[in-house]
């Protein structure tokens, strides 16, 4: 899922190379200046149009973008709960 | 082959309406054909502008008049975004689509990025159409409305302000800058791709941005590409192509490949390849 996390911010945020040398500790709000609101929502619509899943706003806090780790771990529940539907 | 770029204002009920005209002048032939592309919405028009003439200069360049223009209340055309309604875009486009016909065009060749796809789709159903091209079309317009008003949530997650989000529906709500008004929004929100679609007997091509190596559409493209009828004239063409979202990009980006692949597409349905 990492890897996938990070081919999403990769293509969100236009990033190049640098997202290939992000970790799961990479800090996204405010550790990567590109990381706005528009590109929270980006994040968001990105997730919902790749695996057809829907993600409530009332799902999504700040830690939720913390860091890349924790971004991945949303994305893995969020696809997990829609599989067990 | 020297692209020249002509600005021009159309006259609307609501003033002035921006448009930007790319053309190669060629006094032996004239354009093989007019293309309107349609904006995206809000900050997503912003950020896709660029793309959008890139795409404009191809087209002159494979011989096309390539017609830009902001929807009233957006860029620089007139009015205040809080007064935009869908009546009024339907009619931009409209007349935009006249525009285009004047000169003796025939069939338009429409172009929809995001949002301007549901309203290319729709002018391509009550237009003489050539082909329609969709980039990484919205499906529905409540889905367009539910991710701009995200932004303000958003926005208070990146500001790290802890106060609980103001979502009461107010009768203009005041997002990312935007003045939305709830009438445009309810009105946006009966947006429907697929029901527009559906009689859709021209050339119609979907182009999705991808990050995937396999180069997959989205499960959502899928769904709506498979309630299409079989139609005598309707070939499809569906690709995801790789590279940047460059409609909500915070660096401006742009897809080249999406360009070329579009410039292809409408020479081909056109023949002249």
């Amino acid at each position: 899922m990492l890897a996938e996390t990070l081919s999403i911010l990769d293509r969100v945020l236009s990033l190049g190379e640098r997202a290939q040398h992000f970790t799961a500790d990479t800090p996204l709000l405010g550790g990567v200046a590109e990381f706005d609101s528009m590109a929270v929502v980006a994040v968001i619509t990105a997730i919902e149009e790749d695996y057809g899943i829907a993600v409530a706003d009332d799902d999504v806090s700040a830690e939720t973008f913390e860091t890349v780790g924790s971004l991945a771990r949303f994305i893995e529940s969020k696809v997990d709960s829609s599989s067990d539907e | 082959m020297t692209v020249v770029r002509r600005p021009a204002f159309l006259e609307t009920p609501r003033g002035r309406l921006f448009m930007l005209e790319l053309a190669v002048p060629d006094r032996q032939s004239p354009p093989r054909g007019t293309a309107v592309i349609v904006p995206a919405f809000a900050e997503e028009m912003n950020r896709s502008r660029r793309t959008c003439v890139l795409l404009a200069e191809r087209l002159a360049q494979s011989g096309y008049r390539a017609l830009l223009f902001d929807l009233s209340g957006t860029g620089d055309s007139d009015g205040a975004f809080e007064d935009a309604r869908l009546a009024h875009w339907r009619d931009d486009v409209a007349q935009v689509a006249d525009h285009a016909r004047a000169d003796g065009t025939e069939g338009i060749i429409w172009v929809g990025l995001r949002f301007g796809a549901l309203l290319a789709a729709e002018a391509a159903m009550a237009a003489d159409t050539r082909a329609l091209v969709l980039w990484q079309p919205a499906i529905e317009g409540a889905t367009v409305i539910s991710q701009f008003r995200r932004l303000a949530t958003a926005a208070k997650l990146v500001s790290k302000r802890d106060q609980a989000p103001n979502t009461a529906v107010q009768p203009v709500q005041e997002i990312a800058g935007y003045a939305l008004a709830q009438t445009l929004a309810t009105d946006l929100a009966e947006l429907r791709l697929a029901s527009t679609l559906e009689s859709c007997v021209w050339p119609l091509a979907w182009f999705e941005m991808t990050s995937r190596a396999d180069q997959t559409l989205s499960p959502a493209a899928t769904r709506v590409l498979k309630t299409l009828p079989a139609s005598p004239g309707a070939r499809i063409h569906a690709q995801a192509i790789e590279g940047p979202a460059f409609w909500s990009t915070t660096e401006i980006s742009v897809s080249d490949a999406l360009v070329q692949a579009t410039t292809d597409f409408v020479t081909e349905a056109d023949g002249v390849a």
